[in-house]
Formats: C-alpha cells, structure tokens, sequence
C-alpha cells in the first residue's frame, strides 16, 4: 500500500505534508461550516429539537473536535497567508524560513487558543493571576 | 557497507506489471547511485536497463526515483540515499510510461516544453552573429537557462498525478526564462499560451520541485513570478 503511494506521488519531501496539512484542515474547515450550517438550521424545527442537537455536541468527542476545529482554523489561515505572502512579495526563495516562521506564529496561537478549550474539555479552568 | 537494491524489472507481462528483482552489493563510500547501477549491470545482470552519459549531472539523462525521491543518479550517494538497514529502492520517473527497467517515455514531457515557445524569435534587424543582452535581463531568467531537463521537477510534483496536461515545472521555467529574454519578440504570445488551467495557476506552491532539482533551479520561483506578470499584464489590458 505505502509502496504504491510512493511510486505514484513524492511525499517523502516536507514540502508535500504542508500541502496535505493545508488542503485536510481547508476539508476539515469546510465539513464543520457545513455542519454548523445543518445545526443551526434545527432552529426552525423548534426549541427541543435545536436544544437536543446541541446536546449532542456537548459529548466529549464533539469537544474534541471544536479543538481540532480551532487548530485547522488557525493552521489553514496562517498557511495561507504564508503562501499568499510569497506570491505577493517574491519570497520563493526564502520558503522554508517562511515556513519555519509560520509554523511558530501558528504554535502559539494553537498553545493560545487551544489551552482554554483543552481545559475545559478536561472540566478544569483557566485560572488567570 | 553492504547495499540491498532492488530495480522493478520488466516482465512478460508488460512494463505496467513489473517484478522487483533484488540484489545485495557492497558499496564504497561516495559511490553513487549509477556507480551501483553500472557494478549491477556489468557484474551481475547486463539486461538492467537504464539511460546515463554524463556522469556529472549535465545531460540529465539518468534521473530516476530512488527510496521515492527523484534524484539524479549520478550525483546522489547509494549509501546517503539507501533507508535504515541499507535497502535501496529504485524506480522509474513518475508520470512516464515505463519502455524498459528504469527508462521512461519522456514524450510529454517534451511536448509540454515545446508547447512553451522554448527558441528566441528576434526582431527584424537584430545581430545575425552575437546579440548582446544586458547582464541584469540575465539575472532576471534566474538559473532557468542551466535547466537539464532531467524530469526530475515533474516526478517530484504531487500536481501532476492529478492533471496530466499540466505543463509542469521544467517548462513553466523556461516559459519565465523566454518571457525575460529582451531578444525575443513572442513575449505576449508565450505569455497567453501558459496563461491556463494546466499552466502556473495550477501549481499550489508546494515547493517539491525546487527541493529536488539537482541544479539549484527554483521552479515555484519562476512560476509564482510568471503569475505575477500575467496577472499585471491581464489587469492593465496588455494580455
């Protein structure tokens, strides 16, 4: 199986599981909005069934994904704007300290705005000094 | 160090249905890949079937994939490119029907390159013998003129299993490279024939095709640069 995927594409290149973080978190990004879109639609079959789809999300695997939600958000977004800062600013060359840089600017954001919801998954809270 | 190569040969059932056939081989330090391949085919089975000449990464002719990277064989150490217990795969140039073992059909490949314009057309009244251009148009056309067209940018390319009419990044950067040359008179024309859904704007900057090009070329470069020029020319009415 991995020796077909091998012969037909080069992912052994980092390169390649950039593209592939980008296009699964866009797919991830897309399926959630798409999600959203029906949940909210519950509204017009009344209160109890919309109260009892937002039960449903309150389970431990739905907040799972409303963390997985915030990393493809923020991955996608500042891989992104690395890609569109290379076309419009020629910095091909300069590629891989781009990525470096994004991949750090996208760390923290994920260590700032995941923490709270990993707490929270986890019933602990955030206690600020 | 002892080596474990394997070559998918070719088999009475076609080049689509090839058999791995391995063979163990003590490699030296530095030898390189077509070192291996040339001990293999003259010591061990003369019917190994691959293209080489140069040797020293000018005729572009021995790229192949090796541990699914492409490389150019002779300028990549078996020892450096083998995987943890010295097993060393090597397969044909993606995206190419396979004619023998190791050597592809470059057909569309080179198709693509002549569909790019890739010759200068000079104005009526330029130099017949030397035609002076000035060393910052030089500068412009990037490393794109010292290209070998060894396909190794193409094999490396995840976009083109999707899109087979894709141009590429070989041809894309000779594209930049005649855009740039201030002797040519087909600028416009060049820059309307990849100005398409198989042409720069199909490359999603993955930058697999500048990591692996044995001569330094930077093809997401070029093309990037390219979409930056039809994009101006298109917004300002000249394309």
């Amino acid at each position: 199986m991995l020796r077909a995927v091998s012969e037909r594409v080069e992912w052994r290149r980092l390169g390649f599981w950039v593209w592939m973080l980008r296009r699964v978190s866009g797919l991830g990004i897309a399926f959630y909005l798409l999600l959203h879109i029906v949940v909210i639609h519950q509204l017009v079959a009344g209160r109890a069934t919309f109260d009892q789809a937002m039960d449903l999300f309150a389970s431990p695997a739905f907040r799972l994904g409303e963390l997985a939600v915030v990393v493809a958000c923020i991955v996608h977004a500042v891989d992104g704007v690395r890609v569109m800062a290379i076309e419009a600013f020629d910095l091909a060359r300069a590629e891989r300290r781009m990525l470096w840089l994004s991949a750090t600017v996208a760390g923290v954001a994920v260590a700032l705005g995941g923490t709270p919801l990993l707490l929270h998954l986890l019933g602990l809270r955030l206690v600020l000094p | 160090m002892r080596l474990r190569i394997t070559v998918p040969r070719a088999s009475r059932d076609g080049p689509e249905r090839p058999v791995d056939q391995t063979w163990e081989l003590d490699v030296p330090e530095g030898a390189t890949v077509l070192d291996c391949l040339e001990e293999l085919k003259g010591r061990h089975d003369g019917t190994l079937t691959f293209r080489a000449s140069c040797r020293s990464a000018i005729c572009g002719t021995c790229a192949m994939v090796a541990n699914g990277r492409s490389i150019l064989a002779c300028r990549t150490q078996a020892r450096q490119a083998a995987a943890r217990g010295g097993r060393l795969r090597l397969e044909p140039l993606r995206y190419h029907p396979v004619i023998r073992d190791l050597v592809v059909d470059l057909a569309a490949y080179w198709r693509h390159y002549a569909a790019i314009v890739p010759w200068v057309t000079p104005a009526p009244g330029s130099p017949e013998r030397e035609h002076r251009i000035l060393p910052r148009d030089v500068e412009r056309m990037g490393l794109a003129e010292t290209c070998i067209h060894c396909g190794v940018c193409l094999s490396a390319c995840p976009i083109a299993l999707s899109d087979p009419d894709y141009l590429g990044p070989a041809a894309l950067v000779a594209a930049w490279r005649f855009v740039n040359d201030s002797r040519d008179t087909r600028r416009r024309e060049r820059l309307r024939i990849v100005d398409s859904a198989h042409g720069p704007w199909r490359c999603h900057t993955v930058f697999n095709c500048a990591e692996a090009c044995p001569k330094g070329i930077d093809p997401t470069q070029a093309i990037v640069r390219l979409r930056g020029l039809i994009a101006r020319e298109r917004l300002s009415g000249r394309l």
